[in-house]
């Protein structure tokens, strides 16, 4: 809510929720500086991106990188062309921050050393443990790009065109590396014991 | 169709991202070759361990910060279009406070980063020192901060609120001394433990998120006793900061993350989370 101390624009949108065109009227609304609105964006949206980014830089790691995502989002809506879906761009920024976030994390040589967050839960109520263990073991192996594409298909259910636009590369190239993840993920189980 | 052909396409036939026609080449291949028919369904096995995964809730505070983030980057002043022709009385009064509030804004939000930049230096000595002299570091941050030593039912009148610490640490912690502490973010409660097998411990607890106290010391992030934790490197001891209920807590001098994740614990069950 906005208060006397929380100085910003504020507009009139619309009380509808969150089927597609809403979300285009949040994201106008949004745009327009309204923070209500943002905060209905956030809470329609905040959920399938912070799944994207636990499977991408850890559960430890994934609330700053939401935040960070956010930011980066509502500070740059105004270069939101329109031309995709809202969804596709939001996982742009995502896959781009997370990518982006490894990278310096690769180059921190004295960042803190942190063990896969999963890796540290105790195998305690899950029947599937054993498969849930090893999916997320193989899926932290893949390499970074893959794995953005494998959960963006998988996780997220987007179709090859919009992962295409996500990550700005053709169809082909999607499919391609698709089967790729795929095939070193089989391999990566295999080598773990799975019989497929 | 032969064998190498349909296993390019047999991850996007498997999607549904195929063309019709070779769809119908890829169905009709499957249909007699046991071995793609096994990397058909090995596509379908992998999907079903895909859906075992966690589903993680992102956690609640996250909009709060953004939120602040936001106000903090927007400029509070939007100003109006000035008209050509001449103004009245009170459009040019109302236009003065305008700039009045404006330009004290942007003096304002100058302290404020010089404050901020002030205590990163401030700090950053204190993270400095801490380890080889503690006794004074602290001297130093009491002299920075206007700090001054307290009882806990003292701080507990002046803060107006009841800090986590006045419920104690876990026995092997014996206190040592609480400051109260004047920083720009507000009033801060210091308690310096000892620990028994040797070693100093300060837990702060302060209204709002410090990230700049650490500078741009390697920072990396946990989840200890369920709760997301920063965790920063300092000499061979950790400092870790988190959100209690409505405040912060940051503790300097940890010997490792278990140790962190017990404090997380121990102030959770406090508190009866």
């Amino acid at each position: 809510m906005l208060t006397a101390s929380n100085p910003v624009i504020d507009v009139e949108w619309p009380e509808e929720t969150l089927d597609a065109e809403p979300i285009d009227d949040l994201v106008a609304a949004s745009r327009r500086g309204s923070r209500e609105a943002q905060q209905r964006l956030y809470d329609c949206c905040h959920q399938r991106v912070y799944r994207l980014l636990v499977r991408m830089v850890g559960l430890g790691e994934a609330d700053d990188l939401v935040q960070q995502v956010f930011l980066q989002v509502f500070r740059t809506l105004k270069q939101f062309s329109g031309q995709s879906r809202f969804e596709t761009w939001l996982y742009r920024v995502s896959v781009n921050e997370s990518l982006q976030h490894l990278r310096k994390q690769q180059r921190c040589q004295r960042c803190v050393s942190l063990e896969s967050d999963f890796m540290d839960r105790q195998p305690d109520q899950e029947r599937d443990f054993d498969h849930k263990e090893l999916m997320e073991h193989v899926l932290a192996r893949l390499d970074a790009e893959l794995r953005s594409l494998f959960l963006l298909r998988e996780v997220e259910k987007q179709s090859y065109a919009e992962i295409a636009a996500a990550l700005q590369i053709p169809e082909g190239t999607v499919a391609s590396r698709l089967s790729r993840a795929r095939q070193l993920l089989k391999q990566y189980l295999v080598e773990l014991g799975w019989e497929p | 169709m032969q064998c190498c052909e349909v296993v390019e396409l047999l991850s996007a036939y498997y999607d549904g991202e195929l063309s019709a026609e070779k769809a119908d080449a890829v169905a009709d291949h499957v249909a007699v070759c046991a071995n793609c028919a096994a990397e058909l369904e090995t596509l379908h096995k992998l999907s079903d361990l895909t859906t075992k995964l966690d589903q993680p809730s992102a956690p609640r505070h996250v909009w709060p910060r953004i939120a602040a983030q936001l106000n903090a980057s927007q400029s509070p002043v939007t100003p109006p279009a000035m008209p050509a022709q001449r103004a009245s009385r009170k459009t040019l009064f109302a236009l003065a406070v305008l700039l009045l509030v404006g330009l004290s804004w942007i003096a304002f939000t100058q302290w404020h980063a010089h404050e901020h930049q002030h205590l990163a230096v401030n700090f950053g000595h204190f993270l400095d020192t801490f380890e080889q002299a503690p006794d004074e570091a602290q001297q130093e941050l009491i002299a920075h901060y206007s700090g001054k030593p307290v009882e806990i039912a003292d701080a507990i009148r002046e803060l107006k609120y009841r800090p986590v610490v006045a419920d104690g640490l876990p026995p092997d912690y014996e206190p040592a001394q609480a400051y109260l502490l004047k920083m720009p973010c507000c009033r801060c409660l210091e308690v310096c433990y000892h620990r028994k097998d040797g070693g100093m411990l300060c837990v702060f607890e302060h209204d709002e998120d410090q990230p700049f106290w650490f500078g741009d010391r390697p920072t990396s992030s946990k989840v200890c006793a369920g709760k997301p934790t920063r965790l920063v490197q300092v000499d061979s001891s950790l400092a870790a900061t988190w959100q209690q209920q409505r405040r912060h807590i940051t503790v300097i001098g940890a010997k490792d993350v278990a140790e962190v994740t017990r404090l997380v614990a121990h102030f959770d069950q406090q508190r009866g989370l």
